[in-house]
C-alpha cells in the first residue's frame, strides 16, 4: 500500500463539526436525531461529498463516519442490531468518494471510545470486548485498509480494543494495520488520569502501525506529549489536533485556528519532532486539509532517533524496568503468604486495610507493587480481581500479578489497564503452563518473571540456571511471540543462614548466574525475591545481609528485586564491619580459618545494637510530629498540615511550634537554596506551607507574640510599577518570622517616612526595576535622614549595583545601607541585623571585577544601505492577535530557567531532563490551555511606520507636520554605536522607523496579584512570569510581522535560539534597556502611536501600564544588532 | 565539552564556537571562561548559566 509507506501521511478533517456546516435537514437523522452515524444509510451522498471534499484538499486517508457505531453507542438510539450495515455503508460511503476522486487514497475504520469507562466499573470487559469485536469485525469485512482507535480516554478501553482487534483479525483471517490516537485532557492526562507515558507503555506490547495524539486541543497544547512520543515511541507518530482550543462566543463554539496557522503549526511538528501522520479533528476543514498538504509539500519528517525503554505501567504512570538508579524494587508485603498482616486483612475481607499495605509501599519506595492473594481457603481468583481493580484504581505504581494460575492471572490482566508484570512462570510440568502464560502475556501486553526451575527441581549451579533460563526464553521468545524485554529471569535465591552445607556457595552462584543470563540473554532482565537469600537468621541481621546481598546483586547486572522496600538499607550507610561479614558469607570466605562465614556473621550481630528502621509516618512509626513538621516545610507538603498542628498543638505553645520548628526548617530550605539544592519554585512551596500553618496557629498567639519579631516596610519606590522581586522578599521574609508590611508599588518617600515611624519598623526595603528606580531611592535617603529615621535599609532591583549603592546611597543616610541582589541576599541581611552584624555595603574598586562589554571592536555602519518602503505611514492599532499565535514565540529557557526559577543546580542531566519533562512542562502547558481558556491575555499592538532621519546622536521622527526628537546615548568606547546611526541622515536622503508598543491586557497582572493575595505564592509566581514572557513573545512576533512587512524578513531564525541570537535583518531596542535606557523617550512615542487606545498608560516615571507590555524602536539596519552604552 | 546556556534570555555558550563578541576563541571550556565574561546578548554574569547536555 503505497499510502502507508509514504513519508507523510495525510488523513482528513473534522466529521462532526463539518456536518453541522453542511445544514442537512433534519429529516435525515429520521427518528435518530443526534445520531451522525445514521447518515452512512439515510443520507450516503452528503457523507461521500464530505469524504470528497477532503480528497480534494489532499487527503490520503479517510476516516470512516463510524465514531459511535459500536452496539454500546447506537444502542442509546435503538440500533444497536444494524452495527454491520451501518458500518459497511460508512466503508461504502468512503469508497464511492475514492473511486471518483483519488484511487489511491485509503480507509480508515474509526472505532471510537464509546460513553463508558472500564477502568471505573462502568462496564465489565467481556462486554465491551464483545461490542469492539463486532465493530471491528463489520469494518475488516466491508474492507478498511486500516483501523483507527481514535480520541481514546480510557487505558482499559485502548486495552480492550487492542485485545479486540488482533483477536477478530486472526479470527477472520485477515490483518489491517492498527493505530492508536489518544486524547489528552487539560490536566495533561487521559480522562482517567493517565499520563502519555503510561498508555504508551501498556500499547507498545502490541504490533500497532502507530500511536499519537488527536482531539481536545490545539497543536500547540500537543507539544509536550508529541515531543514524548518522538523522542520514545519505536514506530510512527500521528498528530490530529482541533483548529485550536474551542471558545464559545456569541452563545456559539468557535475553533479559533485558521488554516494557515493550523498548517504552520503542524508543519514545525513534522519538522521537528518527526510526527509522520497527520491530519485534523474538530472545527478542521477542508480548508485547513488544503493548507496542511500544501504546507508539507517537499517536507521531510525530522529524522528520529527514538529510545524506547521498557516499562510497566499503572493506570497514571509508567515505570521504567532498567532504573537510573537500580533496581526496580518491587514491593514484596501484599502477599498472603509471606505477610501475617496481608493475610489477616485478607482473611478478615478487609480489602481497604490490603489496600493500604500497597499504598504504605508506594510512600516507602516501591517503584511497584507485588499482589499475591493465594491461601488455602479463600477464592484466590475472586481476591485477585478485586484487590486489582482496587490497586489499579488508588496506585500510582503498577502491579505484579503474583499467581501461578492461569485463570487468575487472565482474570487479573483483564482487569488492569496498565501494563503488568506477571510473577511467574517455570518449566516444572515440562512447559505447559508456561505456554499458556506466555501467551496469555503476549495477548494481554504483559511481561512475565520466570523462574529458573525446570523438571527436575529447582536450577543449582550456575549451569543448569542459565541452561533452564534460555530454554524459557526460546520457547518464550521463538514459539510464543514474546520480546526479550517481555521477560525478567529470577535464577533463584536459597538461604545462606540455615548452615546447610550445600548451600554454602548459594549466594555466590546467584550472583554468578545473574551475570550470565545478562551476557548471554541479551535484552532480557533479571529479578530476583532478595528476603530467601538470609531465611534463618535474626530479622536484624536479615535487614542488613539483604541490602548487601542486593547491592551485589545489582552490580552484577541485576534489574528488578522483591523487597520489602522500607527496610532496604543504602549500602554506603552500612558500617565496614557489617559489610565485610555480609561479603565474607555471601562469597563464602573465611576470614579465619577455623571459623565459618555463618558462625562470624552470627556472632557479629547478635553483640550489636538495634539498627534504626526507615521513618515512616505510620503507628509504629519512631518519626516525632517535630520532625514531621519540619519535613513537610522541606518538602513543600500540604497534606494533612491542620491535623499535624492540632497534634503539635497539645505538646508545645504555638509560638514554639513557629519560632522552634517552622522558622528554622523554612532557614533550612534557604540554606538548601543557597547551596543549589533547592530550586525557587520548590522553595515558594514551602513557604505556602509555613504561611496556612502559621494561619492555622494565628488564634492560638497571645497579643504580644503575634507582634514579635522584626518588623520591615517593604515598598516599590515612587513611579515603579514593578513588584514581583518586592512580593518574593515579602513571600520569604514573612515565613521566616519577620513581620513584613507591604505598602504595594510607586510609594512616595513621604509615605514611606510616615509609615515606617508609625509601624516603628526595625528595617526598611525599598524595590524598584527601572534606572530612573535607582536615582530615586538616592535622592531619598537625604530625606529620610532629615525625617530622623536611622534603621538600616536594604535595597534591591535590576537596576542597581553594589558600586552604586556603596557610592552613591551609603554616604547620604546615617543608617547602614545595604544592597541585596535578591530576596534570600535581603533574608541573609535581616539574619545579620538580628546578630548585629549588618553594615553599609562597601566597594572595592581594586577587588571588583569589571564586567566585559561585548560586541565588535570596530564596525563602520555602511551608509548606503536600502530603505524599505513601509506599508503605511502613521499608527494602527491591532487588536485581534490569538494568544495560541504568540505560544511558539515564547522563550521557553528564560521562562523555565530563569524566571521560574528551575535551575540545573546539582541535578544530573537525566534528573534535570525528567523534571522538565514530568513536572514544568504540563504545568507549562497547563498555563497555556488555562490562560486561553480564561481569557486572561489581550494581546494588543499599537505601531506605525514614521519618515526620519538621523542628526548626529538623535534620531528626528516625522508625523504629520510634527517631528519627534529621540536623542540615543553613545557608547564611550570603540566602537561608538549609537542607535542614531542605524538611520540615514537628511543628507543621506532620510529613512524609515517602526515603533510598537504590546500590551497582553491588564487581566493576567490582576489575576496574578489575586494569587498572591490569597498567599499561593508558587501560582503567582509561575502566572506572573508566564504574562512576562508572553508579553515578550508578543513583542518578538510582532517584530516578526513588521520585518515582513517591510520585505526584509528573508533570513528567518532557525529555531527558539535562532532568536535569542537575532537571525532576522536588523533589531528592535526596548526603552529602558542598556541601548536606550532613558524611559522619558516614552513621551514621544506615545505621541506617536496612542497607545492609550490600547489601554496603555504611563506613570509619572514613564513607566507603561499595564506592567505586561513592552515598547520597540525598530531598526531595519542590516547591521543593527544589540548593543550596551 | 559541555555546552552552557543563560538562564536569562537563552543564549548558549558552545566551546566549540567560542564567543566572537567578547573576543572568546573557539576552544575554550566555560569554567575557563575569565570571571569577567558577561553573556555577549544580555550581558547576564556566569553564575546564570547552567550546563547543558
Amino acid at each position: 500500500m503505497g499510502v502507508l509507506n509514504g513519508k507523510i501521511i495525510v488523513f482528513d478533517g473534522a466529521c462532526g463539526t463539518n456536518l453541522q456546516r453542511m445544514h442537512l435537514p433534519a429529516s435525515a437523522w429520521g427518528r435518530y436525531a443526534g445520531c451522525n452515524e445514521y447518515l452512512n444509510l439515510s443520507a450516503p451522498d452528503a457523507i461521500s461529498e464530505l469524504h470528497g471534499a477532503f480528497l480534494a484538499a489532499g487527503s490520503m486517508v479517510l476516516e470512516t463516519n463510524t465514531f459511535g457505531a459500536s452496539d454500546i453507542v447506537l444502542a442509546e438510539y435503538g440500533l444497536q442490531d444494524r452495527v454491520e450495515e451501518i458500518n459497511a455503508a460508512a466503508v461504502e460511503c468512503a469508497r464511492v468518494a475514492i473511486r471518483r476522486h483519488q484511487p489511491d487514497a485509503l480507509v480508515a475504520g474509526a472505532v471510537g471510545p464509546t460513553t463508558k469507562l472500564p477502568s471505573l466499573g462502568h462496564i465489565p470487559f467481556e462486554e465491551m470486548a464483545r461490542s469492539f469485536s463486532g465493530q471491528i469485525r463489520a469494518l475488516v469485512t466491508a474492507g478498511a485498509d486500516l483501523l483507527l482507535i481514535e480520541t481514546c480516554q480510557d487505558l482499559q478501553q485502548v486495552k480492550i480494543a487492542l485485545v479486540c482487534c488482533f483477536e477478530e483479525m486472526e479470527r477472520l483471517g485477515k490483518s489491517v494495520p492498527v493505530m492508536v490516537s489518544l486524547t489528552v485532557e487539560n490536566t495533561g492526562t487521559m480522562l482517567v488520569g493517565s499520563d502519555v507515558a503510561a498508555a504508551a507503555a501498556a500499547i507498545e506490547p502490541f504490533p500497532v502501525f502507530s500511536i499519537g495524539l488527536n482531539c481536545a486541543t490545539g497543536p500547540e497544547g500537543m507539544k509536550s506529549h508529541i515531543r514524548y512520543l518522538s523522542r520514545r515511541w519505536p514506530g510512527r507518530v500521528s498528530c490530529i489536533p482541533n483548529a485550536g482550543m474551542p471558545q464559545v462566543i456569541d452563545g456559539r463554539t468557535v475553533y479559533p485556528l485558521a488554516p494557515e496557522a493550523f498548517a504552520a503549526q503542524m508543519k514545525a511538528f513534522v519538522e521537528e519532532e518527526g510526527v509522520s501522520i497527520v491530519g485534523g479533528c474538530c472545527g478542521t476543514t477542508p480548508e485547513h486539509i488544503r493548507c496542511l498538504a500544501k504546507a508539507l509539500s517537499g517536507v521531510s519528517p525530522a529524522q528520529r532517533r527514538p529510545q524506547w525503554e521498557p516499562s510497566l505501567s499503572s493506570l497514571y504512570q509508567a515505570v521504567e524496568i532498567r532504573q537510573e538508579i537500580p533496581p526496580l524494587l518491587i514491593g514484596e508485603r501484599a502477599n498472603a503468604n509471606g505477610s501475617r498482616r496481608f493475610r489477616d486483612l485478607l482473611l478478615a475481607d478487609d480489602y481497604p486495610g490490603a489496600l493500604k499495605v500497597a499504598l504504605e509501599q508506594q510512600e516507602d519506595g516501591a517503584h511497584a507493587v507485588d499482589l499475591c492473594t493465594a491461601y488455602a481457603g479463600r477464592d484466590e481468583k475472586a481476591d485477585l480481581v478485586a484487590l486489582t481493580r482496587l490497586f489499579a484504581q488508588s496506585l500510582k505504581i503498577p502491579t505484579v500479578i503474583d499467581s501461578t494460575g492461569p485463570d487468575s492471572i487472565e482474570a487479573a490482566l483483564r482487569t488492569h489497564p496498565g501494563r503488568c508484570l506477571v510473577n511467574s512462570v517455570n518449566l516444572e510440568d515440562g512447559g505447559k503452563n508456561l505456554e499458556r502464560i506466555c501467551r496469555m502475556a503476549k495477548k494481554y501486553g504483559a511481561a512475565v518473571i520466570a523462574l529458573t526451575i525446570n523438571e527436575k527441581g529447582m536450577a543449582m549451579s550456575v549451569e543448569e540456571k542459565v541452561a533452564t533460563a534460555r530454554a524459557i526464553h526460546d520457547l518464550a521468545v521463538g514459539r510464543y511471540g514474546l520480546r526479550p524485554s517481555d521477560l525478567l529471569f529470577d535464577v533463584l535465591t536459597f538461604t545462606v543462614g540455615s548452615g546447610d552445607p550445600s548451600l554454602a556457595d548459594a549466594a555466590k552462584t546467584t550472583l554468578a548466574a545473574i551475570r550470565y543470563v545478562k551476557a548471554e540473554l541479551p535484552g532480557t532482565f533479571t529479578s530476583l525475591g532478595v528476603s530467601n537469600v538470609s531465611f534463618g537468621l535474626s530479622p536484624r541481621s536479615r535487614r542488613v545481609l539483604n541490602s548487601v546481598f542486593l547491592h551485589e546483586a545489582v552490580e552484577a547486572g541485576l534489574d528488578a528485586a522483591i523487597v520489602d522496600a522500607a527496610k532496604v538499607l543504602p549500602f554506603v550507610r552500612i558500617p565496614e564491619e557489617d559489610r565485610r561479614v555480609c561479603l565474607d558469607l555471601i562469597y563464602n570466605r573465611r576470614k579465619d580459618p577455623q571459623v565459618s562465614p555463618l558462625a562470624d556473621f552470627v556472632r557479629h550481630f547478635s553483640d550489636k545494637k538495634e539498627a534504626g528502621s526507615k521513618p515512616s509516618g505510620r503507628e509504629e512509626s519512631a518519626q516525632s510530629p517535630e520532625e514531621r513538621l519540619s519535613e513537610k516545610v522541606v518538602a513543600g507538603d500540604k497534606d494533612g498540615l491542620e491535623d499535624l498542628l492540632e497534634i503539635l498543638l497539645t505538646r508545645r505553645p504555638a509560638a514554639a511550634i513557629i519560632n522552634e520548628l517552622l522558622v528554622p526548617a523554612m532557614r533550612h530550605v534557604g540554606d538548601l537554596f543557597g547551596r543549589g539544592e533547592m530550586l525557587l519554585p520548590f522553595v515558594l512551596q514551602s513557604a505556602e506551607v509555613v504561611r496556612q500553618s502559621v494561619h492555622h496557629l494565628e488564634p492560638h498567639l497571645a497579643g504580644e507574640e503575634r507582634d514579635a519579631g522584626r518588623k520591615m516596610l517593604l515598598a516599590t519606590v515612587a513611579g515603579d510599577v514593578h513588584d514581583i522581586g518586592k512580593n518574593l522578599v515579602d513571600i520569604l521574609l514573612s515565613n521566616n518570622g519577620y513581620k513584613v508590611y507591604n505598602l504595594g508599588i510607586k510609594v512616595p518617600a513621604e509615605t514611606i517616612i510616615e509609615k515606617a515611624l508609625e509601624y516603628a519598623v526595625d528595617v526598611i526595603g525599598l524595590s524598584g526595576l527601572l534606572v530612573k528606580s535607582a536615582i530615586v531611592m538616592q535622592e531619598s535617603m537625604p530625606q529620610y535622614a532629615a525625617a530622623g529615621l536611622t534603621v538600616p535599609i536594604l535595597l534591591g532591583g535590576a537596576a542597581l549595583t553594589e558600586k552604586f549603592v556603596a557610592e552613591c546611597c551609603v554616604p547620604g543616610y546615617p543608617g547602614p545601607v545595604v544592597y541585596c541582589a535578591d530576596a534570600f541576599a535581603g533574608l541573609a541581611a535581616m539574619r545579620a541585623l538580628e546578630s548585629g552584624t549588618l553594615a553599609s555595603t562597601r566597594y572595592d574598586a581594586g577587588a571588583a571585577v569589571q564586567p566585559l562589554k561585548p560586541g565588535a571592536r570596530s564596525e563602520r555602519i555602511s551608509r548606503d544601505h536600502p530603505v524599505p518602503v513601509p506599508p503605511f505611514l502613521g499608527a494602527r492599532r491591532v487588536t485581534d492577535i490569538g494568544a495560541e499565535t504568540l505560544f511558539p514565540y515564547i522563550n521557553e529557557q528564560a521562562l523555565f530557567r530563569g524566571r521560574w526559577g528551575y535551575r540545573r543546580g546539582k541535578l544530573s542531566a537525566a534528573e534535570y531532563d525528567r523534571l522538565i519533562r514530568e513536572k514544568v512542562r504540563p504545568m507549562y502547558e497547563g498555563l497555556q490551555r488555562r490562560t486561553v481558556e480564561e481569557g486572561l491575555l489581550r494581546p494588543e499592538v499599537a505601531y506605525g511606520y514614521f519618515r526620519c532621519f538621523s542628526d548626529g546622536d538623535t534620531l528626528v521622527v516625522e508625523d504629520g507636520g510634527k517631528r519627534h526628537a529621540f536623542p540615543f546615548p553613545r557608547q564611550s568606547a570603540p566602537p561608538h554605536l549609537c542607535i542614531a546611526d542605524y538611520f540615514k541622515s537628511r543628507e543621506e536622503g532620510g529613512d524609515v522607523v517602526s515603533f510598537f508598543v504590546a500590551t497582553v491586557g491588564a487581566r493576567i497582572g490582576e489575576s496574578a496579584h489575586e494569587l498572591f493575595s490569597a498567599d499561593r505564592y508558587h501560582d503567582y509566581l509561575m502566572l506572573h512570569a508566564f504574562g512576562v514572557e508572553v508579553a515578550d513573545a508578543l513583542a518578538e512576533y510582532w517584530h516578526e510581522v513588521i520585518r515582513g512587512e517591510l520585505g526584509i524578513g528573508g533570513q528567518k531564525p532557525e529555531g527558539p535560539g535562532g532568536y535569542v541570537v537575532q537571525e532576522y535583518q536588523g533589531s528592535r531596542y526596548g526603552f529602558g534597556y542598556p541601548s536606550c535606557p532613558d524611559l522619558s523617550a516614552h513621551k514621544a512615542v506615545f505621541e506617536l502611536l496612542h497607545p492609550g487606545e490600547i489601554g496603555v498608560t504611563l506613570t509619572e516615571a514613564m513607566e507603561m501600564v499595564p506592567e505586561h507590555t513592552t515598547s520597540a524602536i525598530v531598526a531595519h539596519h542590516p547591521q543593527a544588532k544589540y548593543f550596551a552604552v | 565539552m559541555k555546552k552552557y546556556i543563560c538562564a536569562n534570555c537563552g543564549y548558549v555558550y558552545d566551546p566549540e564556537k567560542g564567543d566572537p563578541m567578547n573576543a572568546i576563541p573557539p576552544g575554550m571550556a566555560f569554567a575557563d571562561l575569565p570571571e569577567a565574561w558577561v553573556c555577549p546578548m544580555c550581558y547576564a554574569a556566569k553564575s546564570q548559566f547552567d550546563e547543558l547536555d
